[in-house]
C-alpha cells in the first residue's frame, strides 16, 4: 500500500508545500522547525548569561571569558517537534455520499484523504504523527512516531473497514483524553453528528490538558441544503432509527433550521473551548481548506 | 333518492383514479441512505402523524371530487321532499278571482287579470294530457264548474275578463274545494289566483281557512298522493301606487221619480290617489244620451258628491249614468249606472170614512189637497201624486180601475171582509197603507187581523181609548198636547227639520187615540217603529213592514178635528214626502253583477192591447255583450237570467204576437242594471301578515309567479333536485384540495420549524 493509492500525486505535491505550523509551541523530543520555549543546545545562538555554580563547564563560552575575564554560558534556541494526533470518525453517518461531492466521495473517504494528507505532511516535517479511528468507541490506534515509514501503519488504519456504528463523539473523546499524553495538536475529522453538549464537554477536557485542537466538521452539500423533494425513504446509515418515508419538501425548512441550530451550538461549544472549528463540505477540494487554515494559523503565531 | 341520469352515476368509479395514483405514488419512492438522521429524527417523530392525516385527507378529497362530479351530473333528486305521487294524474282546480279589482292595470304593464291568465297558462303548460282542469271563477260561484282538459282550459281562460263583483277569497276557496271533491283524480290541487285585496281576505275567509285546517287535521293519515294541495298565486301587490278614480255610487235621491218632474240624482266620485285630480270631466247621461259635461276637481284621497236634477219625460225604467273621463289605472270603474223607475204619477186612493158635502169638512179633504196641491189650485204643473177620494163603499170599484200605490184610510170605521182582503193582499204585494184615526173609528176593526189570500194583515199598534176631546168640543180650558220632533231616522221627514228647531212646535193636539205597540202577537217579531210622539211620549204615528208593503198608523185625525196639524204649512211636505216614500219603494231594477234576474208575471206592465185570438210570446235579452233569444218559461214560472256576469244594462223584451195576424203585436221592455260593488275600486292589498296567516292556516304556499310555483310543485311531485348542492360541494372540495395541497402542508412545516 502506498500513499499514492489514497492521494493523487498533484494533491500530494500541494500538501507537501503546506507548512503546518503549530499555534503554540509544543515540547518535542526531536529538533525540528518548530521553535521551542525551552532553551537548549542547538544551531541558532540565542543569548549569553552569567555562569552560576552548578552549570556545566562545557557550556562556558571560553572566548568571551578570554575577552572579558568573566564566565558566561552560551545559550542556543532549541527547535522542537509537533506531536500531532489525528482523530478520524468512521461511524455510519460518515458513509453518506452525495452526488455533488468531489469525485462522489463519501464523507468518510473524504476524511481519510484529508487525514492521509495531514499525516504525510507531518511526517515530512519529521513530526510525530498518531492516529485514532473511532465510532462510538475507539476502533484503531496508531502510536505517535516521526519516522517516514510510520506513514504506512497510519494509512492502513485509515483504510480499515468502516464499522457503520453510531457516533458518540463525547464519550470517545472523554476516553481518549487521558491517553493522549503530552500536550500537542489534536486534529478531529468528523461530521459531528451527536449530542453537542457531550462534544462540548469533551473538547473542554482536551483544552484543559492544554492541547491544540482543530475540528474539521465534514458535511456533505446534501446535508447542508437538503435538496430532496417528493416521497423519500430515509434509511439510517447508523441503523439506529430505521426507515422513515416522508414528503421531503415538506420538512426541508425544518431540517435546515435544525441543522443551523446544531451548527450554532457546535460553534458556540468550540468558541468556549478555543477550538478551531472548520466546517467543510465534501464538494470543496480539501487541500484548499487546509491551506487557508494553515495560513491563518501562521499569521496568529507570528 | 333517485337519479335522472342514472348512467352518469357510474362515473363515480372514477374515484379509483386518484386512489390508484395515490397507491402507486405510495409504492414509488426514492430511498436515500441518510447519515444525518440525528437531525431528521426529532421532526419526523412530531410530524409524521400529522402528515399522514393530511395525506389521508387529501386522498379523501381527491376521491370525493370525481364521485361528487358524477353524482352532480347524474342529477339526483331527493325524494324525501316529495309529498305527492310524481306521475299520477291530477286534477288542478284553478280558482280565479275575476272581480273588478283584477282589471287594475299598473302603468306600462299588463292588467292583473292578463298577468294571472299568463301565469295560469304557464302552469297549465306543465300539465300532461291525462290531467284534468276545473276552472272556478269568482264571478260565477253559483255555476257548476266544468271539468276539462288542458287545451279547453286554456281556451276558456282566454275568455276570462275581470268584470265580476266583489268576491271573498273564502267563498272562492270554498267553491274550489267543492269542485275538487268532484275531481276525477285522487290527486287534487287548488290554485287560487287573486290580487288578494284587503276586503277579499276578510274574517270569514280566515274562519273558513281554519275550518279547512281543522278538517284536514281530523282526517286520518292517508296516502300523500291523495291529499289536497292548495297554492296561492298573488298577482296583486303595489296597489298603493295605483292611481284610481272611481264612481263609487250613483243614487236616486228623490223618493220617487215622476215623469216631467225633477228627480235628484247624485254620484259619489272618489280619488284614491295621493295627488289631487283637477278638471275632471263628469258626464251625466240618461239612457245613453249625454248631458252637458261638468268639470269637477277632487282633492287627494277624498271623494266628492255631484248632484243632477233632471226631469224625465217618459215613464218607465231609465238608465242614469255618470262617467268621468280620465285615464287612470282602472278604467272599468270610471262609469256607473243606476236604473230609475219613472212613474207617470203616483196613484193614491183616499178612503174617506165620513164624506161631507162642505169643503174641507170631509175626513180626507186636507189629505187630498196636501197630496195634489197644484190640481187643487188649478195649476197646470203636474202633481207627483194623483189623489182620488172615495167612500168606503166605492172602494172596490176605484181600486180596480186605478194602479194604486198607496191607500189612505181616513176615519174609516167599517169595511167589508172583501175590502179588508183586498187591502191585505195589496199590502202583502208591496202596497202601502196609511190609517188616520177619527171619531168614527172603531178599534175592533183594526185590532183584529185582516184575513188576506196568503197572509193576514196585522196592524202595528192596538187602538185604545181616545185621549182628550175634539177641537170643536174643547174650549180653551181643554188640555192641549204638543208633538215632539219627528223621529230622526225617518228619512222622508228629515227635510222638515231645519236645524234643531222642532218643525211641529206650533202644532197642537187636542185628542188622540192611545196606541199600544206589540200587543197583537208576541210570537212574531214586531218591527214597529214610532215615527211621531206627543210631548209626553205617547206614540202618534207607528210604522211597520207587512209582507212586501208598509203600514203606517196615525193616532190623530187626517183633518182638523183633533189637531191643527192640517192647518199648518208643515202638513203638506209631511204627508207628501211620506206618501212618495211609500210609493217609491218598489224599484228593484238595480242588481249586483252575478245576481240572477228574476222576472215574474207581476213585474211586467199590463198589456195595452187586447188580443182576441191566440198569441205567441217571445223574449229577447239584450246584455252588455249582445242580444240573445230567451226560451219562454213554462206557464206561471218566472223568467230567470243567471248570466249577469258583466256590469251594464240588461233589457228584456217581451213581444206578444197574435198567431193569426203577425202584424198585430206588442212589445214591452224591462230594464235591469247590474253594477259592481264600490269596494272593488278601493285597491288595498291585504297585509303580508294576514296573507301569511291565511297561507299558514291552509298549509299553502304563496307565490308571486308561475315559475316559483312550478319549482315548488316539481319538488312536491318528484322531490328536490340537489345537483346545485353537489356542485357547491364539488367546488368546496376542489378549493379545499388546492388549499390543503398548497397551504396546509407548508403551514404545518413552519409550525414544526418553530
Amino acid at each position: 500500500m502506498r500513499i499514492l493509492d489514497f492521494i493523487k500525486p498533484n494533491e500530494l505535491s500541494r500538501v507537501a508545500r503546506l507548512q503546518v505550523l503549530a499555534r503554540e509551541i509544543v515540547e518535542g523530543y526531536c529538533s525540528g522547525r518548530h521553535r521551542s520555549p525551552h532553551k537548549g543546545f542547538s544551531v541558532e545562538f540565542k543569548e549569553h548569561r552569567q555562569y552560576v555554580p552548578g552549570d556545566e563547564l562545557k557550556n562556558i563560552d571560553w572566548k568571551a571569558f578570554g575577552k572579558s575575564d568573566r564566565l558566561f554560558i552560551r545559550q542556543y534556541e532549541e527547535e522542537t517537534n509537533l506531536r500531532c494526533l489525528l482523530l478520524v470518525d468512521q461511524s455510519g453517518s460518515m458513509a453518506y455520499a452525495g452526488t455533488r461531492s468531489v469525485d462522489g466521495l463519501s464523507k468518510h473517504e473524504y476524511a481519510v484523504r484529508l487525514s492521509a494528507a495531514f499525516a504525510y505532511l507531518m511526517l515530512g516535517q519529521q513530526d510525530p504523527v498518531g492516529l485514532i479511528t473511532f465510532d462510538n468507541d475507539i476502533r484503531r490506534q496508531v502510536p505517535l512516531r516521526s519516522r517516514p515509514s510510520h506513514l504506512q501503519p497510519i494509512l492502513s488504519a485509515l483504510v480499515a473497514d468502516q464499522t457503520r456504528l453510531e457516533t458518540d463523539l463525547g464519550s470517545v473523546f472523554r476516553k481518549l483524553a487521558p491517553k493522549v499524553g503530552r500536550r500537542g495538536l489534536i486534529v478531529i475529522v468528523s461530521d459531528s453528528m451527536g449530542d453537542v453538549e457531550s462534544i462540548s464537554r469533551a473538547l473542554a477536557q482536551f483544552r484543559a490538558s492544554r492541547h491544540e485542537v482543530i475540528f474539521f466538521q465534514i458535511l456533505d452539500p446534501d446535508e447542508v441544503d437538503f435538496p430532496f423533494s417528493g416521497r423519500i425513504q430515509f434509511r439510517d446509515l447508523e441503523n439506529a432509527i430505521g426507515e422513515q418515508t416522508v414528503d421531503a419538501a415538506s420538512i426541508q425548512k425544518a431540517y435546515r433550521d435544525r441543522l443551523q441550530e446544531h451548527n450554532e451550538a457546535l460553534r458556540e461549544a468550540c468558541r468556549r473551548s478555543r477550538v478551531d472549528l472548520i466546517p467543510i463540505t465534501t464538494d470543496q477540494p480539501f487541500t484548499d481548506v487546509v491551506h487557508e487554515y494553515v495560513a491563518a494559523r501562521r499569521r496568529i503565531v507570528r | 333518492m333517485s337519479l335522472l341520469n342514472a348512467a352518469l352515476a357510474f362515473g363515480a368509479f372514477a374515484f379509483t383514479i386518484p386512489l390508484v395514483i395515490h397507491l402507486l405514488f405510495r409504492s414509488r419512492f426514492k430511498t436515500v441512505d441518510w447519515g444525518a438522521m440525528h437531525l431528521l429524527d426529532s421532526m419526523l417523530r412530531t410530524n409524521r402523524r400529522r402528515m399522514q392525516v393530511t395525506h389521508w385527507l387529501l386522498l379523501l378529497l381527491r376521491c370525493l371530487i370525481p364521485v361528487v362530479l358524477a353524482f352532480c351530473m347524474a342529477r339526483p333528486v331527493w325524494t324525501w321532499f316529495r309529498a305527492l305521487a310524481g306521475d299520477a294524474p291530477r286534477t288542478l282546480v284553478v280558482a280565479l278571482d275575476d272581480s273588478r279589482s283584477m282589471s287594475a292595470t299598473p302603468s306600462g304593464r299588463p292588467s292583473r287579470i292578463e298577468v294571472a291568465k299568463q301565469q295560469i297558462g304557464d302552469v297549465l303548460a306543465d300539465l300532461s294530457r291525462r290531467d284534468e282542469v276545473i276552472l272556478v271563477r269568482g264571478s260565477r260561484l253559483g255555476a257548476v264548474p266544468a271539468k276539462m282538459g288542458v287545451a279547453d282550459a286554456l281556451s276558456a281562460l282566454r275568455k276570462v275578463d275581470a268584470s265580476g263583483g266583489a268576491v271573498s277569497i273564502g267563498q272562492l276557496l270554498d267553491a274550489a274545494r267543492q269542485a275538487a271533491e268532484d275531481a276525477s283524480h285522487s290527486r287534487r290541487q287548488i290554485l287560487l289566483v287573486s290580487d288578494f285585496q284587503s276586503n277579499a281576505v276578510d274574517a270569514s275567509t280566515l274562519e273558513l281557512a281554519s275550518q279547512i285546517e281543522t278538517a284536514a287535521a281530523a282526517e286520518p293519515e292517508s296516502d300523500p298522493a291523495a291529499g289536497l294541495v292548495i297554492d296561492l298565486l298573488n298577482v296583486g301587490n303595489g296597489s298603493a301606487d295605483l292611481n284610481n278614480l272611481s264612481i263609487d255610487s250613483v243614487t236616486v235621491d228623490s223618493p220617487v221619480v215622476v215623469s216631467r218632474r225633477s228627480g235628484v240624482y247624485s254620484a259619489t266620485i272618489r280619488n284614491a290617489f295621493d295627488l289631487p285630480a283637477n278638471d275632471l270631466r263628469l258626464v251625466w247621461s240618461i239612457d245613453g244620451n249625454p248631458l252637458e259635461p261638468r268639470v269637477i276637481s277632487i282633492e287627494a284621497n277624498s271623494s266628492v258628491t255631484n248632484r243632477l236634477t233632471h226631469s224625465i219625460d217618459h215613464p218607465g225604467t231609465h238608465q242614469i249614468t255618470a262617467a268621468i273621463s280620465r285615464a287612470d289605472n282602472m278604467l272599468a270603474d270610471n262609469q256607473r249606472s243606476v236604473a230609475v223607475e219613472v212613474m207617470q204619477e203616483v196613484n193614491v186612493l183616499l178612503v174617506d170614512g165620513k164624506p161631507a158635502n162642505q169643503p174641507l169638512a170631509g175626513q180626507a179633504d186636507f189629505l187630498a189637497i196636501s197630496l195634489s196641491p197644484f190640481a187643487f189650485g188649478g195649476d197646470d204643473r203636474p202633481d207627483p201624486v194623483r189623489a182620488a177620494v172615495v167612500s168606503s163603499r166605492k172602494f172596490e170599484q176605484a181600486f180596480k180601475e186605478q194602479d194604486v200605490r198607496v191607500i189612505i184610510l181616513a176615519d174609516v170605521g167599517k169595511l167589508t171582509d172583501s175590502v179588508k182582503r183586498q187591502i191585505s193582499d195589496f199590502v202583502d204585494d208591496g202596497g202601502s197603507l196609511v190609517v188616520f184615526d177619527g171619531p168614527d173609528v172603531r178599534p175592533d176593526l183594526y185590532n183584529e187581523p185582516w184575513a188576506g189570500s196568503h197572509s193576514n194583515l196585522r196592524f202595528p199598534a192596538k187602538l185604545g181609548e181616545v185621549q182628550g176631546e175634539s177641537r170643536s168640543a174643547a174650549g180653551k180650558n181643554q188640555n192641549q198636547y204638543s208633538i215632539d220632533q219627528p223621529a230622526s231616522f225617518y228619512r222622508p221627514w228629515q227635510v222638515l227639520s231645519r236645524g234643531d228647531e222642532n218643525p211641529l212646535s206650533d202644532v197642537d193636539v187636542s185628542a188622540y187615540r192611545k196606541l199600544e205597540l206589540n200587543v197583537h202577537d208576541t210570537s212574531s217579531a214586531s218591527n214597529a217603529v214610532v215615527l211621531l210622539r206627543s210631548g209626553d211620549g205617547a206614540p202618534l204615528a207607528v210604522s211597520e213592514k207587512q209582507g212586501a208593503g208598509t203600514v203606517i198608523q196615525f193616532a190623530i185625525s187626517g183633518n182638523d178635528a183633533w189637531t191643527n196639524l192640517p192647518l199648518r204649512p208643515v202638513f203638506l211636505p209631511l204627508i207628501q214626502q211620506m206618501v212618495l216614500d211609500l210609493a217609491g219603494k218598489q224599484t228593484d231594477a238595480m242588481i249586483d253583477v252575478g245576481q240572477p234576474i228574476v222576472l215574474s208575471e207581476s213585474d211586467w206592465p199590463q198589456p195595452i192591447q187586447k188580443f182576441e185570438t191566440a198569441t205567441r210570446t217571445t223574449y229577447t235579452l239584450q246584455t252588455p255583450r249582445g242580444e240573445t233569444e230567451l226560451d219562454p218559461p213554462p206557464d206561471g214560472d218566472p223568467i230567470r237570467i243567471t248570466a249577469t256576469y258583466s256590469p251594464g244594462v240588461y233589457r228584456i223584451q217581451r213581444r206578444t204576437v197574435a198567431v193569426a195576424d203577425p202584424q198585430h203585436s206588442e212589445s214591452v221592455v224591462l230594464m235591469r242594471v247590474a253594477g259592481v260593488d264600490a269596494s272593488e275600486s278601493l285597491l288595498v292589498d291585504v297585509g303580508p301578515e294576514r296573507l301569511n296567516r291565511l297561507a299558514q292556516l291552509l298549509g299553502a304556499g304563496v307565490f308571486e309567479n308561475a315559475d316559483s310555483l312550478k319549482a315548488v310543485d316539481h319538488t312536491r311531485s318528484n322531490g328536490r333536485e340537489i345537483w346545485r348542492w353537489l356542485l357547491a360541494l364539488l367546488l368546496v372540495a376542489l378549493v379545499a384540495e388546492l388549499w390543503l395541497q398548497q397551504n396546509l402542508v407548508r403551514r404545518r412545516t413552519m409550525e414544526t420549524a418553530r
